[in-house]
């Protein structure tokens, strides 16, 4: 007998539930066994173990000497916000103008702005050094902001371009015919469209110079430390102290998780409103 | 009554201020430093990798700043990132530390901004001498002292007391000793080695065991590799055959790098391992290991053919070229490397209220003093002797280089390559390596 | 302000940012090329060599054509699976609802965590003797335990993929669904009015629709993927051997395990030019179809 189109779809469904499952299980296993891993004495890390005897020192342990979780947690904070609060809004003026207006050579100039990023920190971060050295921006916040901007700003600029690409020019040339400048235009209409573009490149943003090592490890001494270098701190010599560094990475992730709540819901608002016209 | 109980208080104020400042006196002149505090004022930048031992160095250097009036500030960096900083530092040239703590091998890249500390040594009285060879010859390039090593380590060879009634004398011992364990304790491996190439040349440590007692080198007298001697290969061979050929390893060796060959005896999944003498304390830790202490025993590391010559590592303080402050960093090493700190960091669990727990003295005093022993169950003595025949890797710029292709060599041929290809190719490799470099023709 | 002045004046700031800051470096690096630029000597750099740098990367070198091969492969591999995988799961997810709007919530998480991380901690679950994956395994096919995954040159490069992917599908999941819910309902209505199947509207519609958000999440997971390094420094180190050694660790290993910053700044030279001409191309591509 074959089944009804109903059935067809509740099996259709129903698959795409168990899908999802799957996934999203693929997904947090490793997340979940660090979770765990920080609850964990060192001894009990290596057994394997889904049910032992948790403990919180390893929470305490990490904002101890040598580790000093706090005060990187404080400079990671300020040094990726600043760059988001920086590196956004020039990469949206600029990503709107590369979007809307021809120019010559804006492609190569895109193409060039990207391009900057395909070379990798290494090979770079020597000169930055003594650049650095050279202006007195070694071990400051504002050096490292300076950095992640560099690196987070042709990201930004091809993402937002994206989306406002994607966005009807219908509104806005309507909004010039009846007298708005231009930036009135990008202000009233095109920002509150890109919303959900400018949220996502700007967590993407965050991100990236949340997460940043290399820089952050050569050009920093003891003020401006930032959390990964402050990871690496747990590859002793005796090899990774796996509870604290899973600890700590608890830390790091649910800042970031909070986050990413608190702007989901603008994320989702942003998205109909776009599909709307 | 008030004025005999004030002139009391003052002579007892007086005499004990003329007692402190003797007893200051007496300390900087066992220390060998300069009276006067003419450096005074000074505030010295130390780079450092993080490690107990040197947190009871650093706890302790309050009486360095009363004795000299120069103040310290400690950078702790992880061993894993250390080497970038001694590289950036290098290049920096502003002098942002004036006393930098490095790995033995890193010594020849970066000799060229560390000052050579012949003539104040022989100034002082101070003589290398006082360190075992090797250790000393690991803080030195091309026959200058670069610094002192303050952190030094023995390889010595860990086993399961309880399963193992006789430490083996000889590699040969170690694969009977291996084929008893399969019969009689299936569920554990005999023995743990690590052969991964991690570009860390862990798996180098091991095989320069066979490879010098064998009598071969790794570079000949002119500097041209010379492991693919005849003697090289079969010591090499031998190297390999535990874990092909004998069965006589954890077969995860092969993946393993030093760090997961320690945590396999630590979690009591295999019975020996040759390793570093520091990693008997986390043996014995119960946070660490679920080992007891009356299962783990050390012995000296095997012989190859009637002969034990083992390879010791070390990471020396040297002073920063660059540095504008030389002279007080002098002062600052000597007190950093005195005999009795580096007992007492070695006897003592706490220092100003924080635990630490340390073993490893580079002093050959302390190696054999009886108290350090008494408080580390004897293993002071056995590094010792496992040093009185030791040597390093070769101290060229090059060697990390070359030292990596070896590496690789080695991590191919566990994993059921050729031998005797494999390290003939490395050894072409590094000669053309060593070619280009200019340091061969 | 007319728009012939403020078009640029908009596009001046990020030009600067990016070209002060990262240009100039970039040169510099490009100095350094050309000359013997040993740190371990006192004077650096040292000689003028001119191209000699490239030369032995191109010629003498095989660690260096290992190099490119492997950042080939892998950014080929990662960039084809993440794409895919991301294209399926936002596909599942986009329609909404709180079961699915919840799961989107949780998707942030493997993304948050950064590189290095996640590569100590696929190194830790591959482990053979105690890792969880090798334990999983061992349980679903017993044959297959202890299988020394990270020593096996062909596996380990596999595993960096798993790991790499793994790291990236939630954030592209997530831009994918951004990029559905933009496509005008209207258009979805039509084709379903019509009578097209649901396979005939995500090839014929959605996708075409999704181009340019699609080009987007390709050109940056290509970019990423050719840079990895912290990914690899902490699984494998680039090892078995050189069998997962991307490009940008071989230019690290060089520059700074060997003190050889010339020779690793002429192969880092040597691959920006090709990939210059590669995006270049690829974007004349996806301006083309834009301008239809």
């Amino acid at each position: 007998m074959p089944l009804s189109g109903r059935q067809q779809t509740r099996i259709w469904n129903g698959l795409q539930v168990v899908l999802i499952l799957l996934f999203t299980l693929i997904m947090l296993v490793p997340i979940v066994w660090i979770a765990l891993a920080a609850f964990k004495q060192h001894v009990d890390v290596y057994q394997l173990k889904l049910f032992f005897a948790p403990t919180l020192e390893n929470f305490r342990t990490v904002f101890e000497e040598p580790y000093s979780l706090g005060r990187k947690l404080r400079n990671s904070t300020v040094v990726a916000t600043a760059t988001v609060l920086v590196a956004i809004p020039i990469a949206t003026l600029a990503a709107y103008a590369f979007s809307r207006f021809d120019m010559r050579g804006r492609t190569l100039l895109l193409v060039l702005i990207l391009a900057t990023q395909f070379v990798p920190a290494v090979v770079i971060v020597l000169p930055f050094f003594v650049m650095f050295r050279d202006l007195g921006l070694l071990d400051t916040l504002r050096g490292l902001v300076l950095i992640n901007t560099a690196i987070v700003m042709p990201f930004a600029i091809w993402m937002i371009k994206g989306f406002i690409d994607g966005i009807p020019i219908d509104t806005e040339e309507a909004a010039l015919v009846d007298g708005s400048s231009r930036i009135q235009v990008i202000r009233n209409i095109v920002l509150p469209m890109a919303a959900p573009g400018l949220v996502t490149a700007s967590i993407f943003c965050f991100i990236i110079a949340w997460n940043e090592f290399l820089f952050a490890l050569i050009l920093t001494n003891r003020d401006a430390v930032t959390l990964p270098v402050g990871l690496a701190l747990f590859k002793a010599e005796e090899g990774d102290l796996w509870n604290l560094l899973a600890a700590a990475g608890i830390i790091i992730m649910v800042p970031m998780f909070v986050l990413a709540l608190i702007i989901r819901k603008h994320f989702v608002q942003g998205m109909t409103m776009g599909a709307v016209r | 009554m008030l004025v005999n109980s004030a002139s009391r208080h003052s002579v007892t104020a007086v005499v004990a201020t003329a007692a402190f400042l003797m007893s200051n006196v007496a300390l900087a002149e066992k220390y060998g430093l300069k009276d006067g505090k003419p450096y005074d004022g000074t505030t010295l930048n130390i780079l450092s990798v993080v490690t107990p031992q040197f947190d009871g160095l650093m706890l302790r250097d309050e009486e360095f700043t009363e004795l000299t009036g120069i103040e310290t500030e400690w950078t702790f960096i992880p061993f894993g990132s250390l080497q970038e900083k001694i590289t950036a530092e290098g290049v920096a040239a502003n002098g942002a530390y004036d006393v930098v703590n490095y790995l033995d091998s890193w010594g020849p890249p970066n000799a060229h901004w560390l000052e050579r500390i012949d003539e104040r040594l022989a100034e002082d009285g101070i003589s290398m001498d006082r360190y075992p060879a090797a250790f000393a010859k690991s803080a030195q390039f091309e026959g200058e002292t670069l610094g002192f090593p303050l952190r030094a380590h023995a390889q010595l060879m860990f086993y399961r007391k309880d399963l193992i009634p006789e430490p083996p004398a000889s590699w040969a011992d170690v694969v009977n000793i291996s084929k008893d364990l399969r019969e009689n304790h299936p569920d554990i491996e005999p023995l743990a080695l690590y052969f991964n190439n991690d570009g860390n040349r862990q798996n180098l440590f091991v095989w320069l065991n066979f490879l010098w007692a064998a009598g071969a080198d790794v570079f000949d007298g002119e500097g041209r590799p010379a492991w693919a001697s005849e003697d090289g290969l079969k010591a090499t061979e031998d190297y390999i055959a535990l874990h092909t050929e004998h069965n006589a390893t954890n077969p995860a060796s092969l993946s393993f790098v030093e760090q997961d060959a320690r945590q396999s005896f630590m979690q009591g999944k295999s019975a020996m391992i040759p390793v570093w003498w520091w990693a008997y304390s986390s043996m014995i830790n119960p946070e660490t290991s679920v080992l007891a202490e009356d299962q783990v025993a050390f012995t000296g590391m095997p012989a190859y053919e009637g002969e034990t010559v083992t390879y010791a590592i070390s990471m020396p303080f040297s002073i920063s070229s660059y540095s504008d402050d030389k002279d007080a960093a002098w002062e600052f090493l000597k007190w950093l490397s005195n005999p009795e700190m580096d007992k007492a960091n070695a006897t003592e669990r706490e220092v100003a209220g924080k635990p630490i727990v340390n073993n490893v003295v580079t002093h050959i005093s302390s190696l054999q003093d009886a108290e350090v022993n008494a408080a580390n169950a004897g293993i002071q003595e056995a590094a010792w002797r496992s040093l009185e025949s030791s040597d390093i890797m070769p101290q060229i710029a090059e060697w990390p280089e070359v030292g990596d292709v070896l590496s690789g060599a080695i991590a191919e041929a566990a994993a059921g390559g050729d031998v005797r290809e494999l390290m003939s190719a490395a050894a072409e490799q590094a000669t053309k390596i060593l070619k280009r470099a200019g340091r061969i023709d | 302000m007319r728009d012939r002045y403020l078009k640029y004046l908009l596009v001046a700031p990020a030009v600067l940012v990016v070209f002060a800051t990262a240009v100039w470096p970039l040169f510099e690096s490009l100095r350094y090329s050309f000359y013997a630029g040993r740190l371990s000597r006192p004077d650096f750099p040292q000689a003028f060599l001119g191209a000699e740098n490239y030369l032995w990367a191109v010629s003498e070198e095989p660690a260096f054509w290992n190099s490119v091969w492997v950042t080939f492969l892998f950014t080929i591999v990662t960039v084809a699976l993440t794409t895919v995988l991301a294209l399926t799961f936002a596909l599942l997810l986009a329609p909404g609802g709180r079961f699915r709007v919840g799961i989107q919530a949780l998707l942030i998480l493997p993304f948050a965590m950064s590189p290095a991380l996640i590569g100590v901690s696929f190194r830790f679950m591959f482990n053979p003797e105690f890792g969880l994956f090798d334990a999983f395994f061992g349980a679903l096919m017993p044959g297959f335990a202890d299988i020394a995954w990270l020593s096996d040159p062909v596996l380990a490069f596999w595993v960096v993929v798993i790991a790499d992917v793994w790291g990236w599908i939630p954030f592209l999941t997530l831009v994918l669904i951004g990029g559905l819910a933009s496509i005008p309902q209207e258009t979805l209505e039509a084709g379903r009015v019509d009578g097209a199947s649901g396979a005939r509207i995500l090839r014929d519609i959605t996708l075409p629709q999704l181009k340019p958000v699609l080009a987007v999440v390709i050109i940056l997971k290509a970019i990423f993927s050719l840079k990895t390094f912290d990914l690899v420094y902490m699984l494998t180190n680039g090892g078995p051997g050189n069998a997962t050694q991307t490009l940008s660790h071989y230019v690290y290993f060089n520059g700074f395990k060997y003190s050889n910053i010339g020779y690793s700044a002429a192969v880092a030279w040597l691959l920006v030019i090709p990939m210059l001409l590669l995006t270049y191309a690829y974007t004349r591509l996806v301006f083309a179809r834009e301008e239809q």
